[in-house]
């Protein structure tokens, strides 16, 4: 277990970090955070069982939609619809994914059906006169507790670092269990796996599954901490290829690399909208898709490959 | 309200749309079909044109007509060095691989579309924009009909190309079987270049002709891109008719789809036809028959 001590005293150590941090800093802590639990769902089933989705802001979006209609309509607290968000990510993760493993797609196939069933869910949420329609729905500022709304910024960190620890936790106790070897074998060859009698439609289901409740916890939480969502932010693509980046540039199937992707990149986001001040819109994201290219072609391991080749490499 | 009046203008609308859908889809399946390669910046490069066209009328004062003599040429110089530098390095990578290097490029394509130009609207004047011809109760734009007529013949004479020529009887082999090919002697190489050339070229011959009756924005690209996805999976991947038939369906779905719905639901009905044959029959309407 000595492991989940590390990453206990990793978070503890990130928490002593974030209330040092100044407003904007806290700021950049939180997306940095929310961006790598995404990005880290994200490899569960794309980079731990190789199946690349196109569509994992369904999982993110369902979750924020969960949750605020819950506390709108319903008066639920967040708190709980944390939970019933994370229910219901992984019912659809488990649903789209036996749906489409059974049929046997995969490749280029399974990211088309993914991004479709996204691109699907945003037209609807978008016709849905009580989920906002396409302007969204607005949260009221009540901060309280309970009402998962907190009086500084400092609480939304402790929360996003709550949900990072989650999301870490659960990748890396699938890491180290037989679960992790199956999804392993699957992604390494199907074929070899089927042979040797895994289970693969089985394997990949349950990556699926978790892959989309992990996402979905961070929904909610992006929804209290902006106090608005519509279609568009929590449903569309843009946020489907950002959990793909972070994770490819971060290192594809290792543990903690997509992470890694998320710390360099979003503060290097923000670095670039403080520096051309609003000029040049997607700029970012031209610096996204060279790095991504160039990752590809000069390291397909990621940064994360390129760090442990690094401290392979040093002199003992 | 009756719609019943208003179904034959929607059908023609569907089928001049289709024929748009269908030239962009078969550049797609060709790129596809003969590099094994999903370029999802496909749409991208439709946008590229679209811009051209659009600097050319407000530089030069070019009529899109004209234009079209100068954006096929750069539009197909534009496939030719994104084939050198960047698929043709990943041509025998895992397909993971080249997604990526592919989306990677949408992003970088796009995002330098709306730094250049920003994210309005701009629409490009012709001599035929307004033009509209009157059949019975239909009415129809004269740069649509062309550029749909256009299209179609484009499509059948690819179809002709890859069919009755030496080159396309060359391409096919790349496609069939790489390694067979290579040992034939076929310049491999040359030939994925030249599918990627024409897949995508041909996007500069579509742009001027859609620019009198279509905006231009950063985003176009990649809506096209999605359809094309659509047209080229329900038509079955690399499959030239295929692309041909799935486009009309496409138009004609969204055209009397958005007539009897009104909205983006037609975008629904669209999706889940995609997703359902993705599902029951991802080999598509006309089966797996490669080129």
């Amino acid at each position: 277990m000595r492991p989940m001590l590390l990453l206990g005293l990793a978070v503890a150590l990130l928490a002593v970090l974030a209330s040092l941090l100044p407003i904007y800093g806290q700021h950049v802590f939180i997306l940095v955070a929310l961006y790598g639990a995404v990005a880290l769902a994200w490899n569960v089933l794309g980079g731990m069982a190789g199946q690349m989705s196109l569509g994992h802001a369904l999982f993110v979006g369902a979750g924020a939609y969960v949750s605020t209609v819950l506390y709108l309509n319903f008066a639920v607290s967040p708190w709980v619809g944390l939970v019933v968000a994370a229910m219901v990510g992984g019912a659809l993760g488990a649903g789209v994914g036996y749906t489409v493993f059974r049929c046997k797609l995969s490749g280029v196939y399974f990211a088309l059906v993914t991004l479709a069933v996204a691109e699907m869910a945003l037209h609807i949420v978008s016709n849905v006169a009580v989920l906002g329609g396409a302007n969204g729905l607005a949260i009221p500022s009540r901060p309280d507790f309970a009402n998962f709304q907190f009086h500084s910024k400092l609480g939304f960190c402790y929360a996003a670092l709550g949900v990072l620890a989650v999301v870490s936790a659960v990748s890396l106790a699938i890491h180290r269990s037989r679960l992790g070897y199956v999804l392993l074998a699957i992604r390494e060859n199907e074929r070899s796996a089927a042979a040797l009698g895994i289970d693969v439609v089985q394997g990949k289901v349950i990556a699926a599954a978790i892959s989309g409740a992990l996402a979905a916890l961070v929904g909610p939480i992006y929804a209290n901490y902006v106090l608005f969502i519509d279609p568009e932010s929590v449903l569309g693509l843009p946020l489907s290829i950002d959990a793909l980046l972070f994770a490819f540039i971060g290192g594809l199937g290792s543990l903690f690399g997509p992470l890694l992707g998320a710390v360099v990149l979003v503060p290097l986001t923000e670095l670039l909208r403080g520096l051309l001040a609003g000029r040049l819109a997607g700029i970012h994201l031209i610096v996204y898709g060279v790095i991504l290219i160039l990752v590809m072609r000069l390291a397909p391991r990621g940064l994360w490959g390129l760090l442990s080749d690094a401290i392979a490499r040093r002199p003992k | 309200m009756d719609l019943l009046p208003l179904l034959p203008q929607a059908l023609a609308d569907g089928l001049l749309l289709g024929g748009v859908y269908a030239i962009v889809a078969v550049g797609l399946t060709m790129t596809f079909g003969v590099l094994r390669i999903v370029n999802f910046a496909h749409g991208d490069f439709l946008a590229i044109g679209l811009y051209l066209t659009y600097l050319g009328a407000t530089l030069l004062g070019l009529d899109p007509y004209l234009s079209l003599f100068l954006v096929l040429p750069l539009v197909t110089l534009a496939a030719a060095f994104t084939y050198k530098l960047l698929i043709a390095p990943v041509i025998l990578a895992p397909e993971h691989n080249q997604i990526v290097v592919t989306l990677g490029l949408s992003l970088v394509l796009q995002n330098a579309m709306l730094a250049f130009f920003t994210a309005d609207l701009h629409a490009i004047p012709s001599v035929l924009s307004g033009n509209v011809l009157r059949f019975g109760n239909v009415f129809v734009q004269a740069a649509a009909l062309i550029a749909s007529a256009v299209s179609i013949a484009l499509c059948l004479g690819l179809y002709w190309f890859l069919r009755s020529t030496e080159l396309g009887r060359l391409i096919r082999a790349a496609a069939q079987d790489r390694d067979a090919a290579l040992l034939c002697g076929v310049n491999v190489d040359r030939m994925y270049l030249l599918a990627f050339c024409i897949g995508v070229g041909s996007l500069g011959l579509v742009a001027p002709l859609i620019a009198p009756f279509n905006y231009v924005s950063p985003g176009v690209g990649s809506n096209f891109t999605l359809t094309a996805f659509i047209v080229v999976v329900l038509g079955s991947m690399g499959n030239f008719v295929g692309a041909l038939v799935g486009g009309f369906i496409v138009g004609i779905v969204e055209a009397v789809g958005g007539l009897v719905t009104g909205g983006s639901i037609n975008f629904i009905i669209t999706y889940a036809i995609f997703i359902l044959f993705l599902l029951l029959k991802p080999e598509g309407l006309l089966g797996g028959r490669r080129l």
